[in-house]
Formats: C-alpha cells, structure tokens, sequence
C-alpha cells in the first residue's frame, strides 16, 4: 500500500517533465537528468549479538539491615542513523520515550554519547536527560548523513537508574517491563 | 473531489517518509529479600543470674530480670499486593518448667528507610513460634547496635514450680528469630 501510495505520488510528480520534452532538431540537443535524493529518516538500536534488550538489575543485600544495591549503569546499545534533510533544513531530530511505569522514586536516565563514527551531519547529542512519558530530544540537527550500522557505531546509549531511598517503601520486589522509543522526524 | 484526493495521497507519502521510529525494551528488576540479623548479643548471649535468697524461708531470685541490648536488624522487599512480612521468635532449648521467658521488640530505631514493621508488644517465648514484629513493608532497618528493634528479654519464675528447679546453668537455650509472609 505504501509503495502504490509512493508511485502515485512519484507520477504526479514527474509527469509535468515528459510534457516539456520534444522541439525542432539543431546543432544542439540536450536531455534532462533528474538526480533523485530520497527523503530519508532511519533510526535503528543496536546491541551485542542482535539482542537489544537490556536489563538493569537492583540487587539484594547479603546483611539484614541493608538497602537494596542500585543497577549498575547499562552501555550496551548503540543508535545507528541515516538522514538526508531538505537543502536549508533547520535539523532533524531523535527523540526518546519510556513506555511503562516505574515506581515513585526511581528516575532512569539516559545519555547520548558523541558519535565517533559516521559521515555527513548525523547530529549532536544534548547529554543527559530523564527519560518520560513524554518524548524529549536526546540528538539534535541532523541533515544528511549516516552513522555506520551495528554496535560501536553511532551514538552509544548509557542507561542508568537513580533512586531516591526516601521512596524505599515503593520499592516491591517486581520485573518492570519498559519500552524505550526512539524516533527521528523534522 | 479529486483535488481532495491527491492531497490526501501526498499528506500520507510525507508523513511516511518524514518520521522513522525503534523501540527496546528495557527490564527494571527489584530482587526479593528476606534478611534478618541479631546484633549486640556478643559471644554470651543473654545471660540471667538467679541469687539465693539472703534469708531461710525466701524464694530464689534473679538479679536482672529484664536484659536488653540486643538489636534486630533486617531488610525486606514484598510483593505488589502480596502479605506484608513479619518476625517469628521460637525458643530452643530445654529451660525449667518454673521459667518463663519474654522478648518485646522495642519500636523501630535507627538510620533505615522504607516502611519498618510495628511492635506486637511483650510476647512469652515458647516452641511455638510467636510474631514479635509485624506488618514489614519494603525497607531496611540499617546495621549493627542502635538500628532496628531492641528487644528486652524478661524472665519470670513461677513460685508455685519451683520445685522444677535444680542447681546449675541452663546454657543452650536458643532464641531464633525469623522473617517471612
């Protein structure tokens, strides 16, 4: 459907172009190349052996008296892009959204390390933020470029929990399973 | 109606060209734990010393008939809508028919957090096991002496048995706490 959709579109598009075509013969002719660059939004994350999902585990104290041990920090994953923005476009962007609940208390944050791989503008990371319901920019003005595929190219992710103790009381022994949405758009 | 088409089709080539999204997924888990811990008893333990009388015709008696500064310390994670977790005591050991022996668990002191449980009160210790400390929630009460819930021992020698009683040292005697739903 999305391909028809395209076809449709690509034929208005270009049918006005066979119409100028044709004239009388002289010493000079000419033809018309038409370079297409499509438009292209592509964000992709990547883990080790394909895999990326990631776990980030509280672990149980060996003494009784102690509190629970925070989730060491999770650098698994990688985001791979590939843009090609429009001539004077104002940059690009990937923003980033948890699905799911956490319990009061506990914040997962999320940094986007500078990319070292790549060609072209494949945008820059604005740091750390606190990840939410709602989406917020994790990669600003992109244009046209792409990062490498796979792990170790791109923008490495840093996933990490905080936890407030004083919120120890809603801390339920539990598997809370989270969505983290990536998406790339003007 | 057919200008309305066309822009219809382009409206929907743009908005799948211009936006592209990937999801993982991502598991935040929180262990189980069930921990508990005496602290301060020292290698003795908790000792009662019961004095002959200083006069023919009197009782035996003890010198210190409540003992405290042993401390209970634990950690606890429950279940969303599970049981919240409690403290059973169960004495071990062969004491005299003429002694009975009680435990109270102070309330919760110290640098913990999280929801610390609640005092039943003075508890007489038997092979039964007894709830000292109810309604645990998720929290940890903090280590070692002055965390936790002090518990006070009290003996009590019933007269009317005392012929139970013979000369020597009952050792062995374990008190053993445990936590659970």
């Amino acid at each position: 459907m999305k391909k028809i959709l395209v076809i449709i579109a690509a034929l208005f598009l270009t049918g006005t172009f066979a119409i100028a075509q044709g004239g009388p013969d002289s010493h000079e002719a000419n033809h018309k190349v038409t370079i297409k660059v499509p438009a292209v939004s592509l964000v992709d994350i990547e883990g080790p052996d394909g895999d990326n999902s990631i776990v980030l585990a509280f672990t149980a104290p060996t003494e009784a008296g102690d509190g629970l041990g925070k989730p060491e920090a999770n650098s698994d994953l990688w985001l791979n892009l590939t843009s090609t923005a429009k001539n004077k476009s104002a940059g690009k962007i990937v923003d980033a959204k948890m699905e799911g609940e956490l319990p009061a208390g506990i914040e997962l944050k999320l940094k986007v390390s500078k990319s070292t791989t790549g060609y072209g503008n494949i945008g820059t990371s604005v740091g750390e933020i606190t990840l939410g319901k709602s989406s917020k920019k994790v990669i600003t003005d992109i244009l046209s470029g792409f990062t490498g595929d796979g792990v170790n190219n791109g923008f490495q992710l840093t996933y990490t929990l905080d936890f407030n103790d004083e919120d120890y009381k809603n801390l339920y022994y539990d598997d809370m399973a989270l969505t983290i949405v990536y998406t790339m758009s003007e | 109606m057919r200008y309305l088409l066309l822009i219809t089709f382009l409206a929907i080539t743009i908005t799948i060209t211009g936006q592209s999204s990937q999801g993982h997924s991502v598991a935040v888990s929180v262990p189980k734990v069930a921990l508990i811990n005496i602290e301060g008893a020292g290698s003795n333990g908790i000792v009662f010393i019961a004095n002959g009388p200083a006069q023919a015709g009197h009782s035996v008696s003890f010198t210190n008939s409540e003992v405290s500064g042993v401390w209970l310390n634990y950690s606890s994670t429950i279940g969303r809508d599970k049981p919240k977790q409690k403290v059973l005591a169960t004495l071990s050991g062969n004491i005299p028919k003429a002694i009975s022996l009680y435990v109270e668990a102070g309330n919760y002191l110290g640098g913990g957090k999280g929801l610390m449980g609640q005092t039943t009160g003075m508890q007489v210790l038997s092979e039964t096991p007894v709830e000292i400390i109810s309604q645990i929630g998720n929290c940890f009460t903090g280590k070692g002496i002055n965390n936790g819930h002090l518990l006070t021992y009290t003996i009590d020698l019933d007269k009317n048995s005392v012929h139970t009683l013979s000369t020597g040292s009952y050792e062995n005697i374990l008190v053993i706490y445990t936590i659970s739903e």
